[in-house]
């Protein structure tokens, strides 16, 4: 049993529909890789992984990258919560291996 | 109708620059259908029969983390609608208080020809007009924008135009990104505030005590502080890497 953590990020087409742009999933056992699953090309995830984002859960100076793994996806949310862009909670799931 | 939108309410505008019609529309539209985005926050789309679609944030969204409780504030939007309005910028979707399902909250016009600037990346200055993007910083150096990153502003490229959203706790009380929209008025050289812009300056300093504030945002310092802002663009006339 593998325990994965993963945060579903979204944007809305032009009838404000929402369309899943990509899942970031980090691996309990390597817990400082998040992976990226979506299409590589979109600029949003370009800019997250180029950019970074902030620490707002501690208020933090510093940027927050994939590879700072769970603080990173706790911090997705606040980025991203307009509507225009936005991103799930942390969930949980459990795959057999 | 599915499918309609604001669009044909857009010819009439109030001299402040803002559409009347749409905020009437936001106001008193009815409302048929509500859906929950996915998403940590609750937010909503709203479609108002036969006049296009509105997102909403409930006013009292609160969650925990770890021992603190978020609070986002979302009616901060109502008071950047009405900076907005008195600086005649035209640059905040307009935006009005309302009920939906039982929750109060702020409910603003859909933009389906805008994007979050995230989606342009590093094209997105390119694609705004120079005027459009000091207007912007403006704004941002104003309210003293404390989370301006690529995601909380939206880019119509077939009007070279900038719309700003997302003015919560986190934006107009926070301290995290420093706006892109500053930096990059600074980067391209566009820090001289044009004397139109400076105009509408002078005219927010005189109006700005008439707007009503609730009691917790005057204690937060915001309007002292954004006049303050104001006299410190109205004497330097410019904005520079060094008070941004």
């Amino acid at each position: 049993m593998t325990l994965f953590y993963f945060v579903d990020l979204y944007e809305l087409d032009k009838d404000a529909k929402q369309r899943k742009i990509a899942t970031f999933r980090m691996n309990e056992d390597e817990p400082g890789r998040v992976e990226i699953d979506g299409d590589e090309n979109h600029p949003v995830l370009g800019n997250i992984k180029g950019e970074g984002i902030f620490d707002y859960k501690n208020a933090k100076p510093g940027k927050l990258y994939p590879y700072d793994g769970m603080s990173f996806l706790e911090n997705l949310k606040y980025c991203f919560r307009s509507g225009y862009l936005l991103a799930t909670d942390v969930q949980k799931k459990t795959i057999d291996n | 109708m599915e499918g309609q939108s604001f669009e044909k309410y857009e010819v009439s505008k109030s001299e402040t620059g803002h559409d009347v019609d749409v905020e009437s529309v936001l106001e008193k539209g009815e409302i048929v259908s509500v859906e929950t985005f996915e998403g940590y926050f609750p937010i909503k789309r709203v479609t108002i029969k036969d006049d296009g679609r509105g997102i909403f944030r409930p006013t009292d969204i609160k969650r925990n983390t770890q021992n603190k409780k978020l609070e986002l504030r979302t009616e901060l939007e109502l008071l950047a609608v009405s900076l907005d309005k008195i600086l005649g910028f035209g640059l905040v979707p307009t935006a009005v208080s309302r009920e939906v399902n039982g929750e109060q909250g702020t409910l603003q016009k859909y933009l389906e020809k805008a994007k979050p600037a995230a989606v342009f990346w590093n094209r997105w200055s390119q694609l705004i007009s120079d005027l459009e993007l000091q207007k912007a910083a403006v704004f941002d150096f104003l309210i003293e924008a404390g989370d301006r990153n690529l995601g909380n502003f939206l880019i119509d490229p077939e009007r070279k135009k900038v719309w700003l959203i997302d003015h919560d706790k986190l934006m107009l009380l926070g301290k995290f990104y420093k706006s892109f929209l500053l930096t990059e008025t600074v980067a391209k050289k566009l820090g001289k505030i044009p004397s139109d812009l400076l105009e509408s300056v002078a005219k927010l300093l005189q109006k700005i005590d008439e707007l009503d504030l609730n009691a917790d945002l005057e204690i937060s310092g915001i309007r002292a502080r954004i006049k303050e802002r104001a006299r410190t663009l109205l004497r330097d006339k410019e904005i520079t890497r060094l008070t941004i």
